[in-house]
This record gives C-alpha cells, structure tokens and sequence, in this order.
C-alpha cells in the first residue's frame, strides 16, 4: 500500500489505453477496412471505466486509513516526532505503514522512486482524489457522448488517443508531490489541450483559437517555470513537503526573533526586506503563470475563442476540468509553499499548523504568523474576474462564447472562495469547483446537441428548441438554474458557502471591511448573471420556433442525451443531499491546509 | 579554495532574454518568429535555473540565517527536533558542488518544449494552408 505502484494506475491507465486505441484504430483504418464498428470508442470508454474503479479505490483506501489513524489518536493522543520515522525504516515494510498510520496519522499515500529531495514524488491526498475523480469521472462521460457526436469526423484515433492522455495528464498533475513532476504533467495536458481545440483542422476558426490557446499557455507556462527556477534557488528543492517547512518556519522564526529588537534583529531585518522582493516576483509568477491555464481576467482572453472552436465533448472537457487544473496547481503551489497571513492564528486556524504555537511565540510576538499576503492579490483578481465576465457574457450571440464567460465567472466564484484561505472558504471553493464541473460540462454537451441539430451555435437560431430535445433542454434548464444558484440545485450550496466564509472570517482581521464586500460582491455578480442565464431558458424553451429549429426531422439520440441526462441527475442530488461531496471537498480543504502532516510524511 | 562568482550576471542575462522573449511574442507579426519567442522565453529559464544549480548563494544565506537564530537562543528543543534533519540534509552548502536536480529539471523541460514547438509548427502551417500568409495582422477573424 505504501510505495505501490498502483497508486500511479490512474496515470498509468489511460496511456496504457490511448495505446491501445491507437493501435485498434491503425487496425481498423489501414488493417479491417473499417469492418471494426465502434472498437476505438469501446476501448477508450473501457480505458476510463477502469480508471474511474482506481480512482474509487484509492478513494476508499484513503478513507481507511483516516478512520484507522482517528480511531489510534483518540485511544492515544501521543506526539512523535518524525524523525523516528528513519529508525523504524530498517524494521521491514509493515511496521512503516503501521508506524505511518497510526503514530503519524498518515491520510495520504506516496510513491516515490528515488528519496527527496532529489526525486520525483507522487504525493496522494484527499485533495488529490477529489480532483481525479472529477477529471476521470467527467473524461468518461465526454468519451460516451463522443461515440455519436464525433460519429462523422475523421482522425477519431488520435481524438481518442488525445483525449485518454489529457486525462493521464490532468490525473499526474493532481497526484504530483513536487513542483516540477506538476510542471511536466501541466506540460503535457497543455499539449493535448492545444491539439484537441484544434482538431477540426480544415475550418479555419479551431486552428486560430488552438494557436492563440497555444502561445498564452507557453508564456504562462514560462513564467511557471521562472518561478520554479527563483524557488529552487532560494531553497534548493522542489519538494512540496520541504518547501512548506522551509520559507514558512523560516519565515515565522525570523519574525519571532525580530520582536526581541536588538541590532542583529534591524540586520535582519534588512535582510528579510530584501529577500521578500523575491517572494513578491514568485508569487506574482506563480499566480500569473497558473491563470493563464485557470481563464483569471487580464489574461482570460484564449478562452471565449478556444471553447466554442473546440468539438463540444472537448469544450465540456477544457470549461469542467482542464481550466480548474490551473486554480488546484495555483492552490497547492500557494498555500503550501507560501502559508498566508493570519492574525491571531490560534482562534482563526485552530485546525491548522503550527501547532507547536506557544513555543514558536515565546515573547508574545503579537502580529502576523506570516507574512504572505496573497490572498489579497487573489481578491483583487477574482473581483475583476467576476465583473467582466459578468459584463461580456451579457453581450454574447454565439452560445458557446456566453458559456464559456460563464466559466470564467465561476473562476471568479472559486478564486474568492480560496482567497479567504480558512478551512471554510477553501472547501467551498472546492465544492464549487466540483458543482460547476458537473453543471458546465452538462451545459456544454447540451450545447453540443444543439449544434448537432441546428448546425448553428447562434442563441437566435436556437429559440424554441426545448420541444424538439425534450430531455437534453430539460437537463440543460436544470444545469443554468444550478449555475444561477436556485436553492435545490447543487450550486446554490456551494456559493452560499463561499458568501458564509467570507463573512466568517471578517470578524477576525483587521480588513474585515475587505471581505464584507468581498461577499457583497459575490452575493451581485451571482444575481446580475441571472440575466444571462434566465435568457438562455427563456430562449430555448419560451421562444417560437426559429427556421432552423422547425427544419430538425431527427429524433434525438440516447447515446448523446444520457450522459446529459446523468449530470443532470447529479445536479438535483447533490443539491438536495449535498453532503457527500460537500465532505469530500472538507477534507480536500483540510488536506490542503495540514501541510505539517503532509510533510512530516513525506520527509 | 575560489569564492563562488556572484550568479547575478547570469541572473541578469535570463532575466533580460526572458524579457526579450516576452517582447517578441507580444509584438512580431510573423507567427514565426511568435514560436521562437515561445523558444527564447523557455531557454531563458534554462539558463536560471543551471546558474542556480552552480551558485546556491540563498542557501548560505539560510544557512548563515539559522545559525544566527540559534547563536542567539532561539533553541526550541520541539522546532529542532522537527527541523534539524532537515538542516543538515538540504541546508549544506558546498561552492564546489553542482546540484544534478536542475540539470535533470532542465534535461526535461527542454523535451517539453520542443513539443510544445512541434505543435506551435504544425498551426503554422494549417494556419498558412488556410490564410496563404503568415502575418498575424491579417488573420485577426477572432477578437485577439
């Protein structure tokens, strides 16, 4: 269980499996003649049913070993500390794993080939999962609406092919336990990202959208790496664990012994001015370079092109997943290398370390745990996020470029939720991720049928299409209403949460006038998009028939609406019984947090 | 035994190609020339990290740091129990040393990006299929 293998079968999985659809399709085009009906598209859908079960299975396995390692700290509360970790090492495998579960309270898993702080190491919480769940779980129901959508494109091979290893990488990306395995991984999701926008190659919109895609995610990309090469030379490793103890005790013990006042301290004190530059350049990097991927406003301008040029499967999979695997880098990259602030730590992160505080402030040192602050650059940018978007979605035609300013919207929603930085405002960003995952990809494989049947992505042409598509309209009403926030719906829960959080936690800062607005803020943008999200019901199901619509014959096609009809589902559950996923996202939040537990693990 | 030269002429040097790059990309028309600034702006962080590899200044820094903190009695026995492996493993400093991980980060990372360039390319050159020119200006159909 402990350094298995099987932990990397979500990555191994499907490039096994793009594998095997590349050569079921070599045989099928050049080989059978295309006598083979449908045998790429069963061995794709396979690939990712397989991969979900392990994604589930590592889920229980997590699970597990938390209620084993509880069950231990409540019959003993005992502290060791982890550097017994090495004298039980020599003792054999099982004594590790019983030592990691039940002295260290391990809720992680890890597989590592070579011992940090030289190797690459996968590192698996419940953050982790939570993401390669959505991902894996939201890649299989993109590849079953594909078998009918793509039925009349050429190249299905590579489609396939791209899009198992877009979720290999999205899944590495997820499990990565230092810097640079996450670069490699956001790497290579990029690539098959920018050749899936561009895959319908002889129209001239795609391979547009697909290189402009392309040059913003190698800059953003640059500017990641920048930033890995600035903190590697600060700290010499890109491990994630060595790095959360690294600049943030350093950090704190500097700030405790400046409170002592002597002229080593003003030394110091000199010293720490100049090096915080630094800080300053890798977080502006790291947040810059990662919004790119993530659609944050300055640099947001790819996406209203990229999605509405891309095949609807991959607009679902580039809006539900692959933007959201920027926001995830961007958090575990901050909050873990880069602690924020806090004052008075002890009342607002009781659950959070240190949690050897008394001893760390033996003066009464009375100001700031830490000294980053970046969670107010994320608000400044999540506000302006949020009215954009807002804006420009307004002034859409085109159905696909409305959704994808929604998308951008929702990016606002989470990055607010993240900036409050407690264990409240970081879950209900994540159960905001997982509930716009589900409702925009459902938004956009409606939007896709819609394409199917009309030909055109004009909200003009689309008016009075609910009576011809009965359940993908019904599905599609009930993915907007969810969006909009309507209180039965899943979304409603998780933006509620995020408003709570912020109001939470301004009683406890001295800027709580900046998160009472940040609420407000929220509480506006969620209500102004009701404008836009009202007129797609409306025109969809209100409106008379437009000529295109009145010209459809076809009948709808199950293969197309059961996926649709599935997200739907989910939808209406999780926001009648929200609790499921609501904890998962918890203990994403807590994982994401606990960094002393990941650490002391991995060390 | 040579002091370590300052890395801040190759820091400097990075920094001015990455802004060059930047340049590039955001103002040539050619698409050509958009993929080599793609290029001088990945080389540029090349060349970043293999000077830090060489010249690890910030973890003398650290080191001096710590050392400083302990001389003056900040000697938590429960914050040196928990840090002081990792002191001893990550916070020595050798000027002669040349740390393999940045070779190994950069070995790899230049993979990355003659991918990344193979499929820039490949655009290219759908873009010329469809457009007979390769100069951004006239193929702006999409708001930029």
């Amino acid at each position: 269980m402990l350094s298995d293998i099987t932990l990397l079968y979500p990555i191994i999985l499907p490039i096994f499996f793009a594998i095997l659809v590349l050569g079921v399709g070599t045989l099928f085009e050049r080989i059978m003649n295309g006598k083979l009906q449908l045998a790429r598209e069963i061995v794709a859908v396979i690939g990712l049913a397989v991969t979900s079960l392990h994604v589930f299975l590592i889920y229980w396995q997590l699970r597990y070993l938390q209620i084993l390692s509880d069950w231990f700290a409540m019959a003993f509360g005992v502290f060791i500390p982890a550097t017994l970790y090495y004298e039980y090492m020599p003792a054999g495998y099982w004594l590790t794993f019983a030592y990691q579960v039940f002295v260290n309270g391990q809720n992680w898993l890890l597989y590592r080939a070579v011992m940090p702080p030289a190797g690459s190491v996968f590192a698996v919480d419940f953050l982790s999962i939570l993401m390669a769940a959505a991902f894996t779980g939201l890649g299989l129901i993109v590849c079953i609406y594909s078998i009918r959508y793509m039925e009349h494109d050429t190249g299905k091979t590579k489609y396939y092919a791209l899009l198992l290893i877009l979720v290999a990488a999205m899944n590495g990306v997820a499990f990565a336990g230092d810097l640079f395995t996450l670069f490699v991984f956001f790497e290579i999701m990029g690539i098959s990202a920018y050749t899936l926008v561009g895959f319908r190659k002889e129209q001239w919109e795609p391979v547009e959208a697909g290189f402009k895609y392309l040059v913003m995610g190698a800059v953003g990309s640059s500017m990641v790496l920048y930033a890995i090469s600035l903190i590697y030379g600060l700290t010499g490793t890109l491990n994630f664990a060595y790095l959360g103890t690294l600049i943030g005790t350093m950090i704190v013990h500097i700030g405790a012994f400046l409170s002592q006042m002597n002229p080593w301290a003003l030394f110091l004190a000199f010293l720490v001015l100049y090096g915080s530059q630094v800080f300053y350049i890798i977080i502006a990097l790291l947040i810059i370079g990662f919004g790119v991927k993530a659609a944050i406003v300055p640099v947001h301008t790819w996406l209203p092109d990229a999605h509405p040029a891309a095949p609807s499967g991959i607009s679902a999979m580039l809006s539900g997943v692959v933007i959201k695997t920027g926001v995830y880098s961007m958090a575990r990259a901050l909050f873990v290398v880069f602690p924020i602030t806090g004052v008075w730590p002890w009342l607002v992160r009781l659950d959070t370390p240190p949690y050897n505080l008394p001893q760390m402030f033996p003066t009464g040192f009375p100001g700031y745990s830490y000294p980053f602050n970046w969670n107010y650059a994320l608000v400044l940018f999540g506000v302006i996020t949020l009215i954009v978007s807002n804006v420009m979605a307004l002034l859409q035609q085109d159905i696909k470029r409305l959704l994808a300013y929604s998308s951008i919207l929702n990016i606002g929603f989470i990055m607010l939720g993240l900036s409050v930085g407690t264990a409240a405002g970081v879950s209900a960003a994540f159960f905001h991720l997982i509930n716009h995952a589900i409702a925009k990809g459902l938004l956009f494989l409606g939007a896709g049928v819609y394409l199917h049947f009309t030909g055109s992505r004009m909200i003009s042409d689309l008016s009075g299409i609910g009576r011809k598509t009965p359940i993908t309209s019904m599905s599609f009403a009930i993915g907007t209403l969810a969006l909009m926030g309507i209180p039965p719906l899943n979304g409603f829960w998780s933006k509620a949460l995020i408003v709570l959080s912020a109001i939470w936690y301004a009683p406890f800062v001295p800027e709580g006038c900046v998160w009472v607005t940040v609420a407000t803020i929220t509480v506006l943008a969620s209500a102004f998009s009701a404008a836009f999200y009202l007129r797609l019901v409306y025109v969809i199901w209100f409106s008379p028939e437009s000529d295109r619509v009145k010209a459809i014959s076809k009948k709808e096609s199950l293969v197309m609406a059961l996926p649709i009809a599935v997200l739907a589902l989910a939808c209406v559950v999780f926001g009648i019984y929200p609790s499921p996923i609501y904890s998962m996202a918890n203990r994403a939040a807590e994982a994401l947090l606990h960094y002393a537990n990941y650490f002391t693990g991995i060390i | 035994m040579a002091l370590p030269v300052s890395p801040g002429l190759y820091l400097g040097v990075a920094a001015i190609l990455y802004g060059i790059g930047l340049y590039t990309v955001a103002t040539k028309r050619n698409l050509i020339k958009i993929v080599i600034g793609v290029e001088i702006l990945v080389n540029a962080v090349h060349l970043n990290l293999i000077a830090l590899s060489a010249y690890r200044w910030a973890l003398q820094w650290m080191q001096e740091v710590y050392t400083l903190l302990y001389n003056f009695g900040y000697t938590d026995p429960a914050t040196l129990t928990l840090y002081g492996g990792l002191l001893v493993s990550t916070v020595q400093y050798n000027p002669l040393f040349v740390d393999p991980l940045a070779h190994s980060i950069v070995m790899t990372s230049i993979v990355l990006a003659s991918c990344v360039t193979a499929v820039a390319l490949a655009f290219v050159v759908a873009l010329y299929r469809h457009y007979g020119t390769l100069d951004v200006q006239k193929m702006r159909r999409l708001k930029w």
